[in-house]
């Protein structure tokens, strides 16, 4: 199920405010929220439910193994490397034994046969974080295994983020209080989260695959000749037009969905990590990602980066360090080798990024601030092209297509009309992705003084876009989730 | 943990504890409207479950099975059925179509994916008869299935009948074995491609496969050979309305394959058999109402035009469409507009069908089981569609159907004609009846009892016609089956 289904707004949803509303004691809520969130995962993957169970159980034990042995006075390091390998080794099984038996060969059947598991990426982390921390002290081992549970499999951030850590969400989890005053605030985040993936994200997602093919296709080997003559093909105005939709795309889909997850987290008194601060607003790779899925990246600093030395450990280690995280960024994405080719493509604009600080800086601020704009749009961009096709062969003939090598033609009609079609989408997209439209109608002061500004914002506009969403979401049939494979 | 203690307190002391409110204020208007919703898409006996527009049964609610459980399928489908079946669909699907409008600023929408069509050779008459498709032709991405297209088979004498003032019964058993193999039940597979929406009207994408073409070319000149001495072959080649109302430099730019010269390269292939020029018959009159604009079909007055070509071919004086009694039906949602995402630009089409005149009836066989006393059932020569259906083409032969006969009781002579048609023929087929006493309309989609020598013989038929959209006559299973049936 996704949040952005008409069962999930007209069945779901309604039925677990309504129980939830009615529970009482905060224990009722839990375990309220913990069943309607078993409920969501099995809906989707009614077997992984035992798999996301037992991971829970897993870590919840080694936990209070960790909590006793600190108790006696040790560390407990052995029980955390245990719980790291099962983590590390369940998620290995499930999304990377095809990649890995891929280099030996063809993988066996049974291999073949083993589908991803929902969201096993995001739950997968932060059972991690639930174990490190108590190993480091920072969060108490839970005597209760369903406390655990619940905690990894609450639905607002199960299955697409943003990844919550232990230590940031345990007090409010287990000890808060009914919100007072963010009922409002989270209905308007989680209608303009609806309103975003609907109306942005999947306009954009259709246009981006009518240029560049969608995942169905691009993953059929058999259809692979047709695919690569088809982008070949494409002229380098619908390349580009593709790319920019897709950009767009994936941008509105991910951030859409934290927005939802955390305007529902709101309406209970839950509050989850900002997961997106307008990215393409960046001036360099190093910002964009201080901005493009924050939870993950303050994962891999917190416990990735920073355990392996940092930047502290010289410029070397440094880099081998970024090189780690990075390639390890790419691989979470996907069990693909594009997604680990993508890593790597960030992490050399990171470290060029690194070389060259001093020198970009001191350009003037009329010449830097346009050009890092121009230069983190086109690195992103042609990322995305890296991100998007499984098979290298298509990329490369979409990375020459951008610049006419394929002998492609500059423009040709079915590109001006699918931009003409859409140069109002498109024109809307881009101002949505900056602070603006957000500045232009969010003010908190006049929130607070004006009923009428409030009654607007935080009663109409919200109304109105689940309205517009679930007109936009009858009988349409492009609806997918990007990051649900991750 | 405040706050509880304070509870405890409080209860403690028989108080009742204050409980904390939480505030929604404006965002009341939200959860009214999330309730309503809820309530509407609840609301099961409003739930549709055919869409009139879409032509189609909407997803049912799925059936209960462990496996479908087991995978997720069973609550996906639910999803799917709760999408699908949404109370007010078409209101809330209006709506959607208005707002994605603002997306642009073009009355131009393409739909789907277009290919890059083969270039169409220059036509060169064949001096004989034309070849099978041999390993020189270019074949297809996808290789064709190699059907029994030299196994020319002579058809087992059969009794020579003079057909009755009714249908003549088919034999109980069949004579020949029944066709197996490939079956094409929808339309869908002609109208491959992608389709362009042009202002109030979707447009087909043309396409050109002179692996085909040729197979096409023949199938027709085997036809006139195996009836040479029997009766004339001619060949309808039906072009898209794309070809007719778009000019030329415009499908050039939108990438259409030319479908005038691959009507002109495939009439320069038949040897034996009479092309007719569908494109010079329906150009001069392409202002007026010849095709449908939400249908991939033509109208009855565009084959009307074609008809009057074939019969000045044929040697017949046309009978004027001032001569048949006009029937309007509407509104009329064709296929074109359910590819077009029933975008609310399109203007729903009218169907005028035109009733022949004189004592003509019509004989329809369903399937050769259902029909009363198994000779076929009379049927009105034109179906009055239920108002509450928009597929008002089903007033012409009432849909597809094996065997059509038109018999005109003012035409003694005994003179028959047979039709070989997909869907596209079944206005043109009405026009025969001014000129022969039976007319008999295969659809070869679905008729497999006889083969082309088999019927001609047994039913005495003077002239065969083929027509075939340009879609069908390119497609690897219409000419499968033709194959199969020339012999």
């Amino acid at each position: 199920m996704v949040f952005s289904s008409l069962f999930f707004l007209y069945a779901f949803l309604p039925v677990c405010l309504l129980a939830y509303r009615f529970c009482r004691s905060l224990k009722a809520k839990n375990i309220c929220l913990l069943v309607f969130s078993l409920i969501f995962y099995a809906w989707g993957e009614p077997k992984y439910v035992l798999l996301l169970a037992a991971m829970s159980f897993f870590d919840w034990f080694f936990a209070l193994r960790i909590a006793a042995a600190r108790s006696r006075g040790r560390k407990g390091g052995v029980w955390l490397a245990l719980a790291s390998m099962t983590n590390l080794g369940l998620i290995g099984f499930f999304k990377y034994s095809g990649m890995i038996c891929s280099i030996f060969g063809e993988p066996p059947a049974f291999i073949r046969s083993v589908a991803l598991p929902l969201g096993i990426s995001f739950y997968t982390f932060q059972l991690l974080t639930y174990v490190t921390d108590v190993y480091r002290g920072e969060a108490k081992a839970q005597r209760r295994y369903w406390h655990v549970l619940l905690y990894a499999a609450l639905f607002h951030q199960c299955i697409a983020g943003p990844i919550v850590r232990y230590g940031s969400i345990a007090r409010e989890l287990f000890h808060r209080r009914d919100p007072r005053d963010e009922i409002p605030s989270g209905v308007l985040r989680f209608s303009v989260g609806l309103a975003k993936k609907v109306m942005l994200a999947n306009p954009c997602g259709a246009l981006a695959d009518s240029m560049l093919l969608t995942d169905r296709v691009i993953g059929d080997a058999s259809a692979f000749a047709a695919s690569l003559q088809t982008l070949s093909q494409r002229s380098v105005l619908g390349l580009w037009l593709g790319v920019a939709a897709f950009s767009l795309q994936i941008y509105f889909d991910f951030s859409a969905y934290s927005d939802m997850a955390i305007g529902m987290g709101r309406m209970l008194g839950l509050h989850y990590p900002e997961n997106f601060d307008h990215p393409y607003i960046s001036r360099s790779a190093t910002e964009f990602w201080r901005r493009w899925h924050m939870s993950l990246g303050t994962f891999f600093r917190d416990y990735v980066y920073i355990p392996l030395g940092g930047s502290r450990a010289g410029a070397f280690r440094t880099i081998l360090n970024l090189l780690i995280v990075w390639a390890l960024t790419g691989l979470w994405h996907g069990a693909s080798w594009n997604f680990v080719l993508w890593g790597l493509y960030w992490f050399v604009f990171a470290a060029l990024e690194r070389l060259f600080r001093r020198g970009v800086s001191r350009l003037p601020g009329a010449v830097r601030i346009p050009l890092g704009h121009i230069y983190l749009i086109l690195v992103a961009m042609l990322g995305w092209v890296l991100f998007k096709f499984t098979d290298f062969r298509l990329a490369g003939a979409v990375f020459r297509g951008l610049v006419g090598r394929n002998g492609n033609t500059l423009t040709d009609f079915q590109s001006t009309i699918l931009l003409r079609n859409n140069v109002w989408l498109l024109c809307f997209c881009l101002i949505a992705a900056t602070p603006l439209l957000q500045k232009l109608v969010w003010h908190p002061r006049l929130a607070k003084r004006s009923v009428l500004y409030r009654a607007a914002v935080c009663g109409l506009l919200p109304t109105a876009l689940l309205l517009i969403s679930t007109a936009c979401l009858v009988g349409n049939s492009y609806n997918p989730f990007l990051y649900f494979k991750f | 943990m405040r706050d509880e203690k304070k509870t405890r307190a409080a209860s403690r002391e028989g108080l009742r504890p204050r409980k904390r409110k939480p505030y929604i204020g404006p965002a009341a208007l939200f959860f009214i409207a999330l309730a309503l919703v809820t309530a509407l898409a609840w609301c099961l006996p409003l739930r549709p479950a055919v869409s009139q527009k879409e032509k189609r049964e909407l997803e049912r609610f799925p059936a209960f099975s462990l496996t479908a459980l087991g995978d997720g399928s069973y609550f996906e489908q639910i999803g799917v059925w709760f999408s699908d079946t949404f109370p007010g669909r078409d209101l809330w699907i209006e709506a959607a179509q208005s707002i994605e409008r603002l997306h642009g600023s073009s009355d131009i929408v393409i739909y789907g994916d277009t290919e890059t069509s083969q270039a169409v050779p220059v036509a060169v008459p064949t001096a004989a008869p034309t070849p099978e498709p041999s390993a020189s032709t270019p074949a297809p991405t996808a290789a064709p299935v190699q059907t029994a297209a030299g196994e020319e088979t002579t058809a087992e004498p059969e009794t020579t009948e003079e057909p009755g003032q009714t249908p003549v019964p088919e034999p109980e058993e069949d004579e020949e074995p029944a066709w197996g193999g490939v079956v094409i039940e929808e339309e869908d597979l002609v109208t491959t491609g992608a389709v362009i929406q042009i202002g109030d009207r979707v447009f087909e994408y043309s396409y050109f496969s002179q692996y085909y073409c040729d197979r096409y070319a023949a199938n027709m000149n085997r036809a006139a050979q195996l009836l040479a001495g029997k009766c004339r072959v001619f060949s309808v080649f039906l072009l898209k309305s794309t070809t007719l109302l778009l000019p030329r430099d415009y499908r050039d730019q939108i990438g259409c394959a030319p479908e005038e010269d691959i009507l002109e390269y495939v009439n320069s292939q038949l040897v034996d058999a009479v092309g007719i020029d569908t494109y010079n018959s329906l150009l001069p009159h392409n202002g007026e109402y010849i095709y449908f604009r939400t249908d991939h079909h033509w109208t009855a007055l565009g084959a009307w035009y074609v008809y009057a070509e074939w019969a000045r071919q044929a040697g017949f004086e046309p009978v004027g469409l001032d001569q048949y009694r006009e029937i309007v039906q509407e509104p009329f949602y064709g296929s074109l507009f359910y590819k077009a995402n029933q975008s609310n630009r399109l203007v729903p089409d009218t169907v005028y069908a035109y009733e022949p005149p004189g004592d003509v009836h019509l004989f329809l066989e369903l399937n050769g089981k259902d029909s009363l006393t198994n000779r076929g059932f009379e049927n009105d020569l034109v179906t009055i569609v239920k108002a509450s259906s928009t597929d008002k083409y089903m007033c012409f032969l009432a849909g597809d159907h094996p065997l059509c006969t038109f018999i005109n009781n003012d035409i003694t002579d005994g003179s028959a004609c047979l039709i070989v048609k997909n869907s596209q023929g079944n206005p043109f087929c009405y026009y025969f009846t001014q000129h022969y006493q039976y007319v008999y309309v295969i659809d070869y989609r679905k008729y497999n009892r006889r083969s082309l020598t088999g019927f001609v013989d047994y039913y005495d038929i003077d002239d065969v016609v083929f027509c075939f959209s340009s879609g069908q006559a390119q497609s690897n299973g219409g000419n499968q089956l033709i194959t199969q049936f020339v012999r």
